[in-house]
């Protein structure tokens, strides 16, 4: 038992839901970004020292305007709240960021958890996806309220969501493990008059 | 026979098939079951609610009270539905209601004869509260069976509704209710200007009155300028158009609710919508007038037997009479008479029409009678001729009868606008003398009301309403309307009307067509002072069915208010609450049914619970493992046997439901110190500690275990169900009561999937399992902590136990949590691992006589569970200043003990009421109560915890635990609280 | 419904929000008298009117906020952090 492939043994919150049969000319289209390293940064964003520290090791600034994001490369950062922060990075990178991001910020008083495996990240597309939203959440998702770039923290079906708008039209949302099913089972149902598919 | 198509209308050629109580019928693309019904002749189309009179289309939208009717079978049964509003679709069934065996020969008519012979008396107002009393030992045999038998109109499906309903929210800038003329000029101006509009109508066809217009040659330019209105309005981006939807309410903040109909997958969509400004163009709908057989099928008002006509292309008679006291009823005469049908008479209870109306009528050949009105509609199931009489000019008489044959009477009474909508945002309407009628006074924030609905009936004028409304309201949000064309035409708006309230002469006046209340019920009421508007709605019942009064409540409070001797002002109107229509729950529960009423939250081990064969249990939002149970086995096979094995082998359990918090910052350690009754500053890196939080009145509020990874950093744990609420304590007391504590708490439950391994070889089966951690006592004690890599999994292995035996907790990251366990259970497979489930882990913690929610219910403090020594004396903590008042400390207070059933097979009941009497009757002193039981496989006997009164001093006392529910008396033995493992040596080993 | 404007995301429907509690009460000192604390937990004044009181944005950024909510009409004329007051910000 102990020279176990580690990557087979892995499992994605959605990794059982794979199974489903796609639509043809599908309306929303639903893609499980997997295992992305995910962490939870907390500091002061009126302290430099901290600041500057967080640039340094993600190589890019963190977002002040309420709900915000940066995007670098693979990196992504979203507001959350004035002192809290999500940073999304490549597959398998999260543990050394949190230690460079510990040791630059060594003495600072900060936090940062390692959430990756608690949450999982998926893309929301397709010409269904608009009234998707208006049936799902109470957030106003009309691009004048909910433009490129902006991070909403709200309500999907009866679980929750933090949200990010991409350039394509398209929706992230992040969704807790244990309510994964539960968002599939929810998502199945509500794009039935549009068609679901799972890539 | 009466009614036949008649034209086109505006319909096209499309044919449909549907059928009325079984028989076939045939229908056109854009009929309503109504329009559809009168075009194939159909006149009775049910009975009424009390007296079983025949009932027919009275209207030809939402305020019908006649054509009551159940849509579909079987699931999809729609009872109640209202003919005029439900379009015909291919293959539709229709079933007429409260009639046996069918509409045109009901037995039940009988309580219409009743009602003849003993007028006012079986069942006129209030009859519920007088009759059927006497003898009361009737009530239950008779009395009641009855009415439930004749009560109710339309019989709800027995069966699962199969349709599907979603709920919607959307937002717009600019609402508008009501696709009439106005609505439509004022939604296509507002969108001109950018903003987001939606607009709503009850109707599949957007127009409101313009389509009682003829579609004529005449008329040609006004109906193109209503279809490129409607064009332009769907064509827009920023415009939502909803037809069918129906606007029920409006609730704080702007919001307003629809139920929207569609014919898709999902048959009904709940619609919120968010707006920011509102125009009520809601039309306005016309009155009956009140007098002798009102009711009788074919009696319709005067703008629905137009409309059928003239958009349906259903004539509704081959010989029409009009009776008004206004001018826009002579329209209804004049549009059938052009169309080639006979019209006997136009009846006129006002003395001097305008010129302009009767040269109209005389140039058709029609009789005008003025200053006359119809006594009775006459005809034994539908109208075939009419008693008219000259009405006196005081108004209080009539003489000179005769008779006018006719097989449909349109009347109408004057025009309502439909205030409800505006009446929600809080004012109340005021009464306007000049259109007899009640309009919006003061509007509410954010509110225009325009056109009809406002009491302006002119078609340029109420059109020129909206257009400043959507100027204002553009204005108001930084936008500018835009200018659109008027319409080509204009209609007058004045009426002239001369109120009529009710016909002076005798006969069945009927005020209310659904509920069969009647002008006399309405004097009775008065006369048994019932006075105010509200009492007589919930006296007589009128305004309370389906149409909500809106053709029953003005003329019935004028009658009220001519009993009273007050102007119809002083006499006011009821209240308009939400729903102001019908509306179905399916679309309320929207998908939420089912599998999506509430989450099923799944932990990452849950696929191997499922092949491994576990029943699952409600564990909050989890579904957890009760038991695994093997071949042939029952719950308590199963559980006692998964706890003889733990206790004797290895166990073990999923417990990644619990929550946990990860708390850091340099006042981390003080922070713990304040929520928890015992020291965590004290703890040392690598050890865990059991806490104990209180609330702030003292009362024991959760428990856990919390470890400390680094001097700045500890790991909480909470039962599961107060994972989330203590989450939101912890943030609430840094954020609110001790902001200058330097701590951040993040929940990282997600994050660890959990696993608790108990028994005597749990040590042995870890240590194979991971090789790389040294589990030796002296490396790894009891409440220590230890991190460790495994596989790419991060692993915090903790040793603590509330199971009576040696147990650790192996938390895992979660995406690897699954291959962990399996892990652990081939490393197990030496040992004989079984997984065990919550009844198994309930017992095992029954045995050790842990407390958990079930003794910790909100009413238990630290005393009575034997922890107050647990308490720090050193510093302050929540809690604290209360957990020392008199009635919390008292010697008296029910404590917990241990229960040990005397006769060791007899199990005690959780809930049980402790007491000294063996056969323990309703007056008997409670001592107690049972918080939880099991079977214990150690003991041999069924045990329990509980709370007595003064317990630790009695032990060793033989009591009863009384459950009078199920009538049992179970003698126990009060015992320590500890049955095993007391002195903590398995768990220390 | 009910909106809320949070201060971090912007005006957001009640349903995102969880109700705390009176935000008028003063906590006692940790020594005060068990009389004062008794107070401090059980006694209210229920106004009908503006009322002050704590809301968690428990569906959103999870921030505890301070709203000015009036009983009667629900009419919300201020939002605010828990330490900030709307008398300061008018």
């Amino acid at each position: 038992m102990t020279n176990v492939d580690t990557s087979t043994s892995m499992e994605s919150p959605l990794h059982h839901r794979v199974a489903h049969t796609n639509a043809a000319n599908a309306g929303v289209v639903m893609k499980e970004d997997k295992f992305r390293g995910q962490l939870n940064l907390r500091g002061n964003p009126q302290d430099a020292a901290f600041t500057s520290a967080v640039e340094k090791v993600l190589g890019v600034a963190l977002p002040m305007a309420p709900s915000s994001s940066v995007r670098n490369g693979d990196t992504v950062v979203y507001w959350l709240c004035p002192n809290e922060w999500l940073l999304i990075v490549a597959s398998g990178t999260q543990g050394q960021v949190e230690a460079d991001l510990r040791s630059a910020m060594d003495g600072q008083h900060i936090a940062v958890t390692d959430i990756s495996s608690g949450q999982t990240l998926v893309n929301l597309s397709g010409t269904g996806v608009a009234e998707l939203m208006q049936k799902s959440t109470v957030y106003d998702c009309h691009d004048s309220n909910f433009p490129v770039g902006k991070v909403v923290q709200t309500t999907f079906a009866k679980t929750g969501t933090t949200m990010c708008k991409l350039e394509d039209g398209s929706y992230d949302l992040v969704i807790r493990r244990s309510f994964s099913d539960y968002f599939f089972l929810w998502l199945q149902d509500a794009s039935d008059e549009y068609g679901l598919s799972v890539s | 026979m009466s009614g036949f198509r008649h034209g086109a209308g505006r319909l096209g050629d499309a044919q449909l098939n549907f059928t009325f109580d079984g028989k076939p019928m045939l229908a056109r693309a854009g009929d309503t079951v109504a329009s559809a019904l009168l075009a194939n002749g159909v006149e009775v189309v049910g009975r009424s609610f009390k007296y079983h009179r025949p009932r027919g289309v009275t209207s030809s939208g939402p305020e019908e009270a006649g054509a009551l009717v159940t849509i579909g079978a079987g699931g999809k049964a729609d009872p109640n539905a209202r003919a005029t509003m439900e379009p015909v679709t291919q293959g539709l069934e229709v079933f007429s209601q409260n009639c046996f065996p069918s509409p045109k020969f009901d037995l039940m008519s009988v309580n219409g004869l009743a009602g003849a012979i003993l007028p006012g008396s079986l069942f006129s107002a209030g009859f519920y509260y007088k009759t059927f009393m006497w003898p009361a030992a009737l009530w239950y045999k008779f009395y009641e069976p009855s009415i439930r038998a004749a009560a109710g109109m339309g019989v709800p499906p027995k069966v699962a509704d199969p349709d599907i309903y979603d709920r919607i929210q959307m937002f717009c800038d600019v609402a508008v209710v009501g696709g009439g003329s106005a609505g439509l000029s004022a939604a296509l101006s507002a969108s001109q200007s950018g903003l987001r509009v939606v607009i709503f109508d009850e109707h599949n066809d957007l127009g409101g009155q313009l389509l009682n217009e003829a579609n004529s040659d005449q008329n040609a330019d006004l109906e193109q300028w209503r279809k490129d209105t409607i064009a332009a309005l769907e064509a827009a981006d920023n415009v939502t158009v909803l037809a069918r939807a129906v606007c029920w309410g409006r609730f704080d903040g702007n919001m307003l609710a629809a139920h929207q109909s569609v014919d898709g997958k999902v048959r009904q969509n709940y619609i919120k919508v968010q707006a920011k400004k509102i125009i009520i163009a809601a039309g306005a709908i016309e009155r009956p007038l009140v007098f002798g057989n009102n009711d009788k099928p074919n009696v319709m008002l005067a703008s629905a037997a137009r409309r059928m006509l003239n958009h349906y292309g259903t004539a509704t008679g081959k010989m029409l009479a009009v009776f008004t006291n206004n001018d826009s009823a002579y329209q209804t005469a004049f549009d059938y008479s052009d169309a080639g049908i006979k019209v006997s008479a136009v009846v006129d209870s006002r003395q001097y029409p305008s010129e302009a109306l009767v040269d109209g009528c005389m140039s058709r050949g029609i009789t005008l009678h003025t200053q006359a009105v119809v006594t009775e509609a006459k005809g034994w199931q539908a109208v075939r001729s009419i008693e008219i009489a000259d009405l006196a000019a005081n108004g209080q008489s009539v003489s000179n009868r005769r008779r006018v044959a006719c097989d449909v009477l349109a009347h109408s009474g004057g025009w309502t606008p439909q205030v409800q909508m505006a009446a929600h945002g809080g004012k109340p309407p005021i009464y306007d003398k000049t259109i007899a009628a009640f309009v919006v006074g003061d509007q509410a924030p954010d509110t225009y009301s325009v056109g009809a609905a406002e009491g302006e009936n002119g078609l340029l004028a109420g059109v020129a309403q909206a257009l400043e409304a959507a100027k204002a309201a553009c204005a108001e949000l930084g936008g500018t309307a835009g200018a659109v064309t008027a319409p080509p035409q204009d209609r007058d708006g004045a009426t002239n009307i001369v109120p009529l309230w009710s016909v002076p002469a005798k006969g069945k006046q009927l005020v209310d067509i659904q509920h069969d209340v009647t002008a006399a019920d309405v004097v009775q009421s008065h006369s048994e002072g019932f006075v105010s508007v509200e009492h007589l709605k919930r006296y007589t019942t009128l305004g309370m069915a389906n149409d909500q009064g809106r053709t029953s409540n003005v003329n019935a409070l004028a009658i009220m208010a001519e009993c009273r001797g007050v102007s119809i002002a002083e006499a006011g109107t009821t209240r308009f609450r939400a729903p102001i229509a019908p509306v179905s729950m399916g679309g309320f529960a929207g998908r939420e049914i089912g599998k999506h009423f509430k989450p099923v939250r799944r932990t990452p081990m849950q696929e191997w619970h499922e092949k491994a064969g576990a029943v699952f249990v409600q564990a909050g939002m989890y579904m957890r493992p009760q038991y695994y149970p093997q071949a042939g086995e029952t719950i308590d096979d199963a559980y006692e046997r998964e706890t003889e094995h733990v206790r004797k082998k290895v166990g073990i359990c999923d417990v990644t439901s619990l929550g946990k918090i990860e708390i850091v910052g340099p006042d981390a350690a003080e922070f713990l110190d304040r929520v928890y009754i015992n020291m965590f500053s004290t703890l040392k890196v690598g050890k865990a500690r059991y806490g104990v939080m209180l609330r702030e009145d003292g009362i024991v509020y959760d428990d856990g275990t919390t470890s400390r990874f680094a001097e700045d950093r500890f790991f909480m744990t909470t039962t599961t169900a107060k994972a989330g609420p203590v989450m939101a304590y912890l943030e609430r007391c840094l954020e609110i009561d001790w902001p200058e504590l330097k701590v951040r708490v993040s929940s990282v439950s997600e994050r660890w999937g959990a696993m608790a391994v108990a028994g005597p070889d749990a040590r042995a089966t870890l240590t194979a399992a991971f090789p790389s951690v040294d589990f030796s006592n002296e490396a790894f004690p009891f409440m220590g902590v230890v991190h460790a890599e495994h596989n790419g999994a991060k692993l915090v292995i903790l040793r603590i136990s509330f199971s009576g035996e040696m147990a650790y907790e192996v938390y895992a990251t979660s995406e690897h949590a699954t291959d962990i366990w399996q892990t652990v259970v081939d490393a197990g497979q030496a040992y004989d691992i079984v997984p065990y489930g919550l009844e198994t882990l309930g017992a095992l913690r029954i045995e050790k006589g842990h407390v958990t929610g079930a003794e910790l219910d909100g009413r238990v403090t630290l005393g009575d569970v034997h922890m107050d020594g647990m308490a720090s004396k050193k510093k302050w903590f929540v809690g604290k200043n209360l957990k020392q008042r008199e009635g919390m400390v008292h010697p008296d207070r029910p404590q917990l003990v241990g229960l040990k059933s005397v006769d060791p097979r007899t199990p005690i009941s959780t809930g049980s009421i402790l007491v000294t009497e063996a056969n323990a009757t309703a007056g008997a002193d409670k001592q107690g109560w049972v918080s939880s039981m099991t079977y214990s496989p150690e003991l041999g006997s069924f045990i329990a915890l509980g709370f007595l009164r003064g317990g630790k001093d009695r032990i060793g006392e033989r009591i009863y635990a009384a459950y009078p529910v199920k009538g049992k008396n179970v003698e126990v033995e009060v015992v320590s609280n500890h049955f095993v493992d007391p002195t903590n040596d398995r768990v220390k080993g | 419904m009910i909106r809320i404007n949070c201060p971090y995301c912007g005006e957001r429907e009640h349903s995102e929000f969880t109700y705390g509690e009176d935000a008028t009460r003063t906590t006692p000192d940790n020594d005060a008298p068990m009389e004062e604390w008794n107070k401090f937990v059980y006694e209210r004044d229920n106004p009908a009117g503006e009322h002050i009181e704590y809301w968690h944005h428990a569906f959103g950024c999870r921030a505890w906020l301070k709203v000015q909510r009036n009983t009667i009409t629900h009419d919300i004329s201020w939002v605010g952090l828990p330490h900030e007051n709307p008398e300061a910000a008018s």
